[in-house]
C-alpha cells in the first residue's frame, strides 16, 4: 500500500485558517520575547574557583584536623582550649534543664577519663587535670542539685538516676587512678573520693581553672560551705546549701 | 532493517531533515522569522496528530497552541541530532498525556457498553477507518491508547511507512506493527461494519 493510500484511509482533518493565523501571530509575539538574547549571568571561572577551592579545602582540612587533634588532647596541652570551648558552646545551646544535667555528666565522665590518661601518660599535669574534674563536678552536681528542687517527679527521679550512676562509676576510676598520680595530687584525689562518697561537692577545695594547684595540705583544711550533691539517694539534703 | 540494528533518524516525508534542524537552530538563536516558518511546515501535521486523540475541534485547537507555546520555549535547547519532526512529535505526545491528566477523562465500562457495534466483529482490515463515519472513528480512536492513537493516526493520516513511525516514536519496527495490529483489533470491536449497521 502506498504513501498516498494509506493516507486516504482516515479524513485528515483541516485547522480553520483564522485560528491557524491567529495562533501564528501569538507564537512570533512571544518568541520576540522568549528568544530574545539574554544578558549573561556572571559564572566565576575555574581560574578564580581553583584557589578559591583549594583555600577552603585547606582551610577544611586544618579544621578538621584541629577539631580532631583536640578530641583527644588532655589538660595541659595546646589544643585543650580548643575542645573546651566547643564544649562550652554545647552546653550553651542545651537549653533543657534535664538534657543540660546529662550533659554536664558526660563532661564530668570525660574529666575523669582525661584524668586517668594523664595520670598514666602524662602524671606531671595530673593536678591541672584533677582540678578540671573537680570544676566539672561541681558543675554536674549543681545542675543536679537543681533539678532535685523541680516540680516535676519526672525530672527529680532522672536527677537521681544520673547522680547515682556517676557516683558509683567516678569511684571506682578515682579509686583505680588515686596510686598513679603524683604524691602532690594523690591527697587531692583522696578528698575528691571522700565527697564523692559523702555526696559532696568538690568545689570547696579543688582549685578552679587556671588557678595554680595548691600544697597538699592546703586541700585538707576543713570545708567551709559544704555543697551537699551527688549524694545516695534518700540522703537529705544539707543544710547549708540554701 | 536488522531486528538489532538502530533506528536510523527520522526523516519528514518531504525529506526536509536537515533543513528542519538549520532552521530550528537558528530559532533556538532567536531567530523567530526562523520559528515562524517551523510553524508554517507542521502546524497541520500537529493538528492532525492531535485531532484523533480528543473529543472536539476547540480541545484540538488548544492542544496545538499548547504544543507551539512548548515547542517555542524549548527550542533553544534543540539538539540537532535528533529530527526536528520527531521532537515535535514527542512535544505533542507529552501535552496530550499532561492534558488528559489535567481533565482527567475516564470512558465508563458502561459508556464503552452503550457504543453501538461494540460487540460486534467486523472485517479484519483498515478498510473499517475509511468504511466508518468521521465522528464515529474519531470516538474510537480516542479509545485507544495514546501509542496506540499514535501510531494509527501517523499511519493512516499522515501515510507514514512503519519504518518512519518506529523512527518517529523511538521503537522498533516490530513493536510497531504489534501495535497498530493491536490497535486495528480494537478498533474492529468499537466500530460497526457498514454490514452490521444497515
Amino acid at each position: 500500500m502506498s504513501r498516498r493510500e494509506r493516507r486516504g484511509i482516515l479524513e485528515r482533518p483541516v485547522m480553520r485558517k483564522s485560528f491557524r493565523t491567529e495562533l501564528r501571530s501569538r507564537l512570533l509575539s512571544e518568541a520576540a520575547v522568549v528568544l530574545a538574547p539574554r544578558p549573561r549571568r556572571f559564572v566565576p571561572s575555574w581560574t578564580i574557583l581553583r584557589p578559591a577551592l583549594a583555600v577552603a579545602a585547606l582551610a577544611l582540612v586544618v579544621a578538621w584536623g584541629t577539631t580532631s587533634a583536640a578530641a583527644v588532647s588532655l589538660p595541659g596541652e595546646p589544643l585543650y582550649a580548643v575542645k573546651r570551648a566547643s564544649e562550652d558552646v554545647q552546653l550553651t545551646l542545651t537549653f533543657d534543664d534535664v538534657a543540660r544535667m546529662q550533659l554536664l555528666a558526660e563532661l564530668a565522665d570525660r574529666r575523669l577519663d582525661e584524668l586517668a590518661r594523664t595520670a598514666e601518660q602524662q602524671p606531671s599535669n595530673a593536678p591541672t587535670a584533677t582540678t578540671e574534674y573537680a570544676d566539672a563536678v561541681t558543675k554536674f552536681t549543681n545542675a543536679v542539685d537543681e533539678l532535685r528542687d523541680a516540680d516535676s517527679e519526672d525530672k527529680r527521679n532522672a536527677a537521681q538516676a544520673v547522680a547515682d550512676a556517676a557516683r558509683e562509676k567516678h569511684l571506682a576510676v578515682l579509686d583505680a587512678i588515686k596510686d598513679r598520680v603524683p604524691e602532690t595530687t594523690r591527697s587531692e584525689i583522696d578528698s575528691l573520693i571522700d565527697d564523692e562518697q559523702q555526696g559532696i561537692a568538690p568545689s570547696e577545695h579543688a582549685n578552679p581553672r587556671g588557678r595554680e594547684t595548691p600544697h597538699p595540705e592546703a586541700s585538707t583544711a576543713p570545708r567551709a560551705t559544704p555543697r551537699a550533691t551527688l549524694r545516695p539517694a534518700g540522703t537529705p539534703r544539707p543544710s547549708g546549701h540554701d | 532493517m536488522p531486528p538489532n540494528s538502530q533506528p536510523s533518524p527520522p526523516v519528514s516525508p518531504d525529506g526536509t531533515t536537515d533543513e528542519d534542524a538549520v532552521l530550528a537552530v537558528r530559532a533556538g538563536k532567536g531567530d523567530t522569522a526562523a520559528f515562524g516558518a517551523l510553524y508554517d511546515r507542521y502546524v497541520e501535521a500537529v493538528y492532525r496528530y492531535v485531532y484523533y486523540r480528543v473529543h472536539s475541534d476547540t480541545d484540538a485547537e488548544d492542544l496545538v497552541s499548547d504544543v507551539f507555546m512548548r515547542a517555542l520555549r524549548a527550542i533553544p535547547r534543540y539538539e540537532p541530532r535528533q529530527a526536528f519532526l520527531a521532537w515535535l512529535y514527542r512535544i505533542a505526545r507529552n501535552a496530550v498525556i499532561d492534558r488528559a491528566r489535567r481533565t482527567r477523562i475516564q470512558i465508563s465500562f458502561e459508556d464503552a457498553l452503550a457504543h453501538p457495534g461494540v460487540d460486534q466483529i467486523v472485517e479484519p482490515d483498515a478498510g473499517l477507518l475509511a468504511l466508518a463515519d468521521k465522528e464515529t472513528v474519531r470516538a474510537a480512536i480516542a479509545r485507544l491508547t495514546p501509542l496506540q492513537q499514535e501510531v494509527i493516526v501517523l499511519r493512516f493520516v499522515e501515510g507514514y511507512s512503519t519504518s518512519e513511525i518506529a523512527n518517529l516514536v523511538g521503537k522498533r519496527e516490530g513493536t510497531v506493527r504489534g501495535i497498530q495490529f493491536r490497535a486495528l483489533e480494537m478498533l474492529r470491536t468499537l466500530i460497526p461494519s457498514r454490514e452490521a449497521l444497515a
